[in-house]
């Protein structure tokens, strides 16, 4: 899954491409990823929207071997809990000269009912 | 003391308009629920229905294995069917606290008091369960229909038990549905509460109301009420110089972590304790890239946020002295420094401030030599007052 530190399970999130073509993160639930009894921990869910603006930014600016953006600032709005299912994860960047700000939401059951949103600031180049 | 180590609660007779009220609250609070129900499909089909609604998973089934997959039970049935139901579950309830919540209404009379011959529906539960669970009377007086509903019920909950840690987690349970929980000393007082429950209902007719209830008056200010005995002890003795925090501890961070940081995502990240203060906790994890499947170079920091997240979570706890649900409404982090590979990060948040509902953390994560990896700010909102 991971090149990580053998003995940490890392979440195991795979990109994927849904019907409309769009790149989307996938985080599939496994038990080393609950939090309060019946939840998928918060913490999950925020790690998969800040790969997913990682993920988008990187692929806005292309791997050429300049340093990549380094993010600023984040800021998570938690808006319902995460049940014990897959999440996706969907990034949109919005590319400015010296900052670009992505955003990125999480959902599982209806993308019009997210878990989670995340913003982040990217100092470029 | 409620935590969130209090296992799944069972909600006997969980289909009935008292049980799936107690439900719904519980569930709101984001507690674990199994309602039980004589009829185990009925039971499922109401939990499918409170899952939909209310987005935290309930699960039904029979009385039977609802009261032995549970660590605390409420029984919610009428005062005809109680005695059966409890020589039912006496068998797995040994040790449990069972929060009863009868009422001897006899039909058709049931604006009159009509205690039984044991003197009370506590009194006959004692018989049967006698010395087996930690029995516990509470909820009498409380409608089912304003339960029901997701407004604020105007009555207390009067709570009744020989067993003073039984009384406590009622009156933190009875707190999280969003009531106000009374401690009303032993078993036998419940009597009161439970003729009482007939001149409430006369009263409902009378005036043509729906759902009268009862306060408890000249008691201080719900904010205070609602603190843990230890945090009042200390409010009252907010000016001895020499209260130490060990004497506000009704939450202990250590071995809070001991027990829950071991399990689920916090395990797998390997967080641990380190140190608290009176309003502050420190925690520390190895810092753990996140690699995305098809691309090995590092890009994320989810250990770090949990992390953070996590200290924060525990610093509100430990500045309330006592665990209360809540949900992390935002997270702020302003990124100093990229997270340098293996090594261990620290991380401490101070609560700062503390309101009824919402609670104001700050706190930053650095490495080892004091390098600062990150500044917090996050806001957290308590879950148990709909």
């Amino acid at each position: 899954v991971s090149q990580s530190s053998p003995n940490t399970p890392a979440m195991g999130v795979r990109i994927s491409v849904d019907p409309e073509g769009r790149e989307l993160l996938l985080l599939s639930f496994a038990p080393h990823l609950r939090g309060r009894p019946g939840f998928l921990h918060g913490g999950a869910i925020a790690g998969l929207l800040s790969l997913a603006c990682d993920h988008a930014i990187r692929k806005e600016t292309g791997s050429s071997g300049a340093t990549p953006p380094r993010c600023l600032t984040s800021s998570f709005q938690f808006l319902r809990g995460g049940r014990e299912q897959d999440v996706h994860a969907l990034a949109t960047v919005q590319r400015g000269r010296a900052i670009s700000t992505v955003s990125a939401a999480a959902w599982q059951n209806s993308e019009s009912k997210p878990v989670a949103v995340l913003t982040r600031k990217y100092l470029m180049g | 003391m409620l935590s969130p180590e209090t296992g799944p609660i069972a909600v006997i007779g969980g289909t009935g308009a008292l049980g799936g009220g107690i439900a719904r609250r519980l569930l709101r609070a984001r507690l674990e629920v199994i309602l039980g129900s004589r009829d185990a499909a009925r039971a499922s089909a109401a939990a499918a229905q409170l899952t939909e609604e209310i987005g935290s998973p309930a699960r039904g089934t029979d009385n039977l294995s609802a009261a032995r997959d549970a660590d605390i039970v409420v029984v919610a049935v009428p005062f005809a069917s109680q005695s059966a139901t409890l020589t039912e579950l006496a068998p797995v309830v040994e040790g449990k606290i069972v929060i009863d919540t009868t009422v001897p209404l006899i039909p058709p009379r049931v604006t009159r008091v009509q205690l039984p011959p044991e003197g009370s529906a506590a009194g006959v539960a004692q018989k049967i369960l006698g010395g087996r669970a930690r029995q516990v009377f509470a909820f009498h007086n409380v409608s089912a229909k304003k339960l029901a509903g997701e407004g604020p019920v105007d009555c207390d909950v009067l709570v009744f038990s020989d067993d003073k840690g039984a009384r406590e987690l009622t009156i933190d349970l009875a707190n999280a549905c969003g009531l106000r929980g009374v401690d009303g000393g032993a078993l036998v007082n419940s009597a009161a509460a439970e003729a009482l429950t007939s001149v409430l209902i006369w009263i409902n007719k009378t005036y043509a109301v729906e759902g009268a209830g009862i306060r408890i008056t000249g008691l201080r200010p719900p904010s205070e009420l609602n603190m843990s005995r230890d945090e009042r002890r200390h409010d009252s003795q907010r000016d001895a110089p020499e209260a130490s925090s060990v004497d506000r501890a009704g939450f202990d961070p250590a071995r809070f972590c001991r027990r829950f940081l071991s399990q689920g995502y916090n395990g797998s990240l390997q967080l641990r304790y380190v140190s608290n203060g009176d309003d502050c906790v420190v925690l520390a994890a190895p810092s753990q890239p996140e690699l995305l499947e098809t691309n090995d170079e590092m890009v994320a920091d989810g250990a770090l946020i949990t992390l953070l997240d996590m200290t924060g979570t525990l610093a509100v706890w430990t500045r309330l002295g006592r665990f209360r649900p809540h949900a992390t409404l935002d997270l702020r982090i302003d990124h100093l420094a990229a997270i340098p590979p293996d090594t261990e990060i620290s991380s401490s948040a101070e609560c700062y401030h503390l309101t009824q509902r919402i609670a104001y953390v700050r706190g930053q994560a650095s490495t080892g030599d004091g390098t600062l990896i990150a500044m917090l700010a996050a806001t957290y909102a308590f879950t148990d007052q709909p």
